[in-house]
C-alpha cells in the first residue's frame, strides 16, 4: 500500500499537467452537463 | 522505463482528475444558479414581511409611545423638515411603518446584525423599530429617513443592514 501511494504521489510530481488538463476539461463537462431546463425543473 | 503499472496508474490518476472536475463543475453552476435566484426569493421575503408589518400595524392596539430623546429628537427633525419648506422636503424620504410595542411583547435581538449596537438598537426601538422583517422590508427611501436620524449616511446600505436581516430571517422564516 505505502509503495502505491509514493509510486502515486511520484507520478502526480511528474505529469501533474496532464491531470490538471484533465481536471479542467471535467470542469467544463460538469458544468455544461447541468442544462438549463434541468435547473429549472430541479427548483 | 515506463512500466505498464506506471501507466495504468497515470490513466487511473487522470480519470480521477477529470471525476473530480466534472463532479467540481457540475456543483459550481449550482451553486452559481442558486446565487442568481436569491433576488427572488429576497423579494418573497421582503414583501412577505411588509405584508406583515402591515398587517401587525393595522391590528395592534394603540399603546402610548415611549418618549425618549432619540424619539424627541426624530420629532424635532421631521419639525424641522416639514414646516419652513413643505416643498423642499426630500420626495425621496419615508418613515418606516412603526409598531407601537414589539410583538408578542418580545423583541428581536437587533445586535445579530453587524454593525448594530447597544445604542443603535434603542434608538431603532425608540423609532418602533423591533423584528428583523421590519428591517428586512426598508426602502430605500425609508433607509435615506432613517440615516438621517440613527446613522450615518450610507452605512446602514454599506452594512447591508437589510440584507443581513433577510439571512437572519431565512434562517428562523420556513420555506
Amino acid at each position: 500500500m505505502a509503495a502505491l501511494l509514493d509510486s502515486a504521489l511520484f507520478l502526480v510530481g511528474v505529469y501533474w499537467p496532464f491531470m490538471a488538463v484533465a481536471g479542467l476539461v471535467g470542469l467544463v463537462t460538469g458544468w455544461f452537463s447541468l442544462s438549463r431546463d434541468q435547473g429549472e425543473g430541479a427548483r | 522505463m515506463i512500466t505498464l503499472d506506471h501507466v495504468v496508474e497515470i490513466a487511473l490518476l487522470v480519470l480521477f482528475a477529470y471525476l473530480a472536475g466534472c463532479v467540481l463543475g457540475y456543483s459550481a453552476h449550482l451553486a452559481v444558479r442558486a446565487f442568481a435566484a436569491r433576488p427572488r426569493f429576497e423579494a418573497r421575503i421582503r414583501a412577505q414581511a411588509a405584508a406583515n408589518i402591515q398587517k401587525e400595524s393595522v391590528d395592534a392596539p394603540e399603546a402610548p409611545a415611549p418618549r425618549s430623546a432619540a424619539r424627541r429628537l426624530a420629532g424635532a427633525v421631521e419639525r424641522e423638515v416639514a414646516e419652513p419648506a413643505p416643498a423642499a422636503a426630500a420626495p425621496t424620504q419615508q418613515r418606516p411603518p412603526e409598531l407601537p410595542a414589539p410583538r408578542g411583547g418580545k423583541p428581536d435581538d437587533l445586535k445579530k446584525i453587524k454593525g448594530i449596537g447597544q445604542k443603535t438598537e434603542s434608538a431603532l426601538n425608540d423609532l418602533g423599530i423591533y423584528h428583523l422583517d421590519q428591517i428586512a422590508a426598508w426602502t430605500p427611501a425609508q433607509i435615506d429617513w432613517l440615516e438621517g436620524r440613527i446613522a450615518v449616511k450610507g452605512r446602514i446600505g454599506r452594512e447591508q443592514w437589510v440584507e443581513q436581516a433577510i439571512l437572519l430571517m431565512t434562517a428562523t422564516v420556513p420555506v
